[in-house]
């Protein structure tokens, strides 16, 4: 064996050696980089899965939200048009029961005129008595009546619903009512006339035209010489048959006497007419 | 053994030194051949899977259809463990 055999096989050991302690310490202490690169991929998948997921949920959140803003929406226009159409309704409302109240009113200040002229004119008769008995039971019931309707304006004012049809009803009884004491009211004029027919002091038929109006008081232009008196309560009408109210004569002259407004229903003008028979 | 003619005796030589490192470079190879060889053929977290004619093949030409069966199973493992 030669020199340069000697050293290569020195040579040959040393690397040898030094290639296997290389390769043991790689084997012994590297990471295994296929198994991190597995788990790496498993928790990139998962990654992926939720933020999928999560994606989804938020889509569908952000979608159920904008669903739900324009159903508040919807039902903010529909509350706000329900809530206006109930307002006017309600203003209609309170204005038809503020006429009926002021029919009312007016009905109920003719029965006291008429109770109080009655119990005037026949302090002493018992027939008329029992006669004006009756006609206060009559107008008690029909108090109750109006009581009624405006138990029915009440309703009507709780619920909206029914309120066009309620006040139409609790319209029309009121008009029945009205009607049934016009009816009263003209028998009694008829017992009073008869009661001034057989005191042989019969009331003048009137009939005038209002020619001023100043606040509550009205000129009309007739006087005493068509029997016109002081504290003589007359009615008040406008063309058509619409009634106005009621004039109490308070001053007169012989052709033209000046009262009282009361019980207006509507505002009395110039021009409306006044007479004793309505 | 005699040679008839020279009545030489030829001498099986001695092992020298140099024998001795030539076995000592082959024990360390084969030790590291052994290590290296354990390590690319176990399964799981402590190699890499390989076979041997996997070793004996160009990476370029099994790699992509290894890692599409790593991925597929680590789509697996990932669906399971949700």
């Amino acid at each position: 064996m030669n020199i340069l055999t000697k050293i290569c096989v020195v040579l040959l050991t040393v690397v040898s050696i030094a290639a296997s302690i290389t390769f043991i310490n790689w084997v012994t202490t590297q990471d295994n980089y296929k198994h991190k690169w597995k788990v790496q991929l498993v928790n990139n998948i998962k990654f992926e899965q939720e933020n999928r997921l999560y994606s989804d949920s938020n889509a569908r959140l952000t979608y159920e939200n904008q669903m739900l803003a324009r159903e508040l929406l919807q039902s903010e226009a529909l509350l706000a048009s329900q809530k206006a159409t109930a307002a006017a309704s309600l203003a209609s409302k309170n204005e038809d029961y503020q006429d009926l109240k002021a029919t009312h009113d007016a009905l109920v200040a003719t029965y006291n005129q008429l109770r109080a002229d009655l119990n005037a004119d026949v302090k002493n008769d018992d027939i008329l008595k029992k006669q004006i008995l009756a006609a206060h039971d009559k107008i008690k019931e029909l108090e109750l009546g109006l009581s009624k309707a405006n138990t029915i304006i009440g309703r009507l004012r709780a619920d909206n619903k029914i309120k066009t049809n309620s006040l139409r009803l609790a319209s029309v009884r009121s008009a029945e009512l009205q009607a049934e004491l016009v009816a009263v009211r003209t028998e009694l004029e008829n017992r009073d006339g008869q009661k001034k027919s057989k005191n042989d002091k019969p009331l003048a038929l009137v009939n005038a035209t209002i020619i001023e109006v100043k606040g509550n008081l009205a000129t009309i232009n007739v006087g005493s010489n068509q029997g016109i008196k002081e504290g003589r309560r007359l009615f008040v009408y406008r063309k058509g048959g619409k009634f106005v109210g009621f004039i109490t004569i308070q001053n007169y002259d012989v052709d033209e006497a000046t009262g009282i407004l009361s019980g207006n229903k509507i505002a009395p003008q110039v021009g409306d007419k006044v007479t004793s028979d309505f | 053994m005699k040679n008839k003619d020279s009545n030489i005796i030829e001498v099986k030589p001695q092992p020298s030194v140099y024998t001795v490192l030539i076995i000592i470079a082959i024990l360390f190879l084969g030790a590291a051949t052994y290590f290296v060889g354990q390590k690319l053929t176990a399964k799981g977290e402590a190699g890499y899977g390989m076979t041997v004619g996997q070793m004996l093949k160009n990476p370029a030409e099994y790699q992509p259809a290894e890692m599409r069966k790593v991925e597929a199973q680590a789509r697996r493992e990932a669906t399971q463990g949700k």
